[in-house]
């Protein structure tokens, strides 16, 4: 099965940028998801919603870029918020103790909600 | 399946994430970067360096790093990493300079006796400690980085050998044709009826080989023009 090139795609809802990685988070192309988060930060957007729908698989690198871009909010004082992860990308974030340090949703649209809710 | 086999396995997927970036085609700059994302992916570091060590100017150059400030790096003197024990990781409560630039450990790293630079890691962004597994992984990884490093800086010298040896090869080359020319210019002015004649027998010669197909590289002193009376420069031992 020939591996899907990794891409980026996102958009703004309210407040809040939503990313779509799409393939395999695996190699140095995946740093188009911590430049395409930068591009929100820089613009003063400090909620972020990734939503791994089209993500299933994640590796090493993959968990690096995610830091970056989890740094990149902390220092802001941002919220990243990570919903329709595969059970494998959940049970590796638990593994590692980085649910703690993120919002995690089933699905994208209670993430927005809860984002919205909060700045009420 | 428990935790510590999940994370055992994690680290033989980041191994093998690594065992495939130290081999790659890719430019070495890039091969670093994703070697360094590996590292502080396994170690969820939230800063690290890859220093190389420059045996010319006795200092080290940060080959990738993220959250270390320039200043930072300069408090790291060779001198001192080298005095640490080989491809050892070592931690910031036994060595106090790397509490003072902020980095949790450090590994020197060495292939055979010859010290090739040093991996730097901050603190966990899970405010985690590093443990006795982490820091024996950390062994593996950064000795697979010695060799990795130790192979580009041979490579690189390699490269300027060949450099070197192709402009020795040219100046040969300039040399030996300067000396036939001079020869066959001492013959035609010593004798007025063979005048040219070298300059003939070049040129006829070089007529002969191009009919034939050979390429220019193969004819040499084309450019020249010249040769001995009763030879020819073209050469016979590239056929």
């Amino acid at each position: 099965m020939k591996p899907v090139q990794f891409s980026v795609a996102s958009k703004l809802v309210g407040d809040a940028a939503v990313i779509y990685p799409k393939g395999y988070l695996n190699n140095l192309s995946g740093e188009s998801l911590v430049n395409e988060c930068g591009i929100y930060i820089r613009r003063g957007i400090t909620k972020i919603v990734v939503n791994f729908s089209e993500t299933d698989l994640i590796n090493s690198i993959g968990i690096s870029l995610l830091l970056q871009i989890m740094e990149d909010l902390r220092n802001i004082r941002g919220t990243i918020c990570c919903t329709n992860m595969s059970k494998f990308l959940h049970d590796t974030f638990e593994m590692l103790g980085l649910l703690q340090h993120m919002i995690v949703f089933p699905v994208e649209s209670d993430a927005i909600k809860y984002l919205k809710a909060g700045t009420r | 399946m428990s935790t510590e086999l999940k994370r055992a396995l994690y680290n033989l997927s980041a191994l093998a994430d690594l065992g495939q970036e130290t081999p790659s085609e890719n430019a070495f700059h890039e091969k670093m970067q994703a070697v360094f994302y590996v590292i502080t992916g396994t170690f969820l570091a939230n800063k690290g360096a890859i220093l190389s060590y420059d045996g010319s100017s006795k200092k080290l150059d940060a080959l990738t790093q993220k959250g270390f400030t320039p200043a930072d790096l300069v408090h790291l003197g060779a001198e001192e990493l080298m005095a640490l024990e080989k491809n050892e990781p070592c931690l910031a409560k036994d060595a106090l300079f790397l509490a003072v630039i902020g980095a949790e450990v450090l590994v020197p790293l060495w292939v055979r006796d010859q010290f090739i630079g040093a991996l730097l890691l901050g603190d966990k962004v899970t405010a985690g400690s590093y443990t006795a597994e982490d820091l024996e992984l950390l062994k593996i990884i950064a000795t697979q980085i010695a060799i990795t490093l130790n192979h580009h800086s041979l490579f690189i010298d390699l490269s300027d050998k060949l450099g070197e040896n192709h402009r020795l090869y040219e100046e040969m080359r300039r040399i030996y044709h300067g000396t036939i020319q001079a020869f066959a210019a001492a013959i035609d002015a010593k004798d007025a009826y063979t005048q040219n004649h070298s300059h003939r027998v070049a040129k006829y010669s070089s007529a002969i080989a191009r009919e034939l197909g050979w390429n220019d590289n193969d004819i040499p002193g084309t450019s020249k023009g010249y040769t001995l009376p009763g030879t020819s420069t073209t050469s016979e031992s590239s056929r």
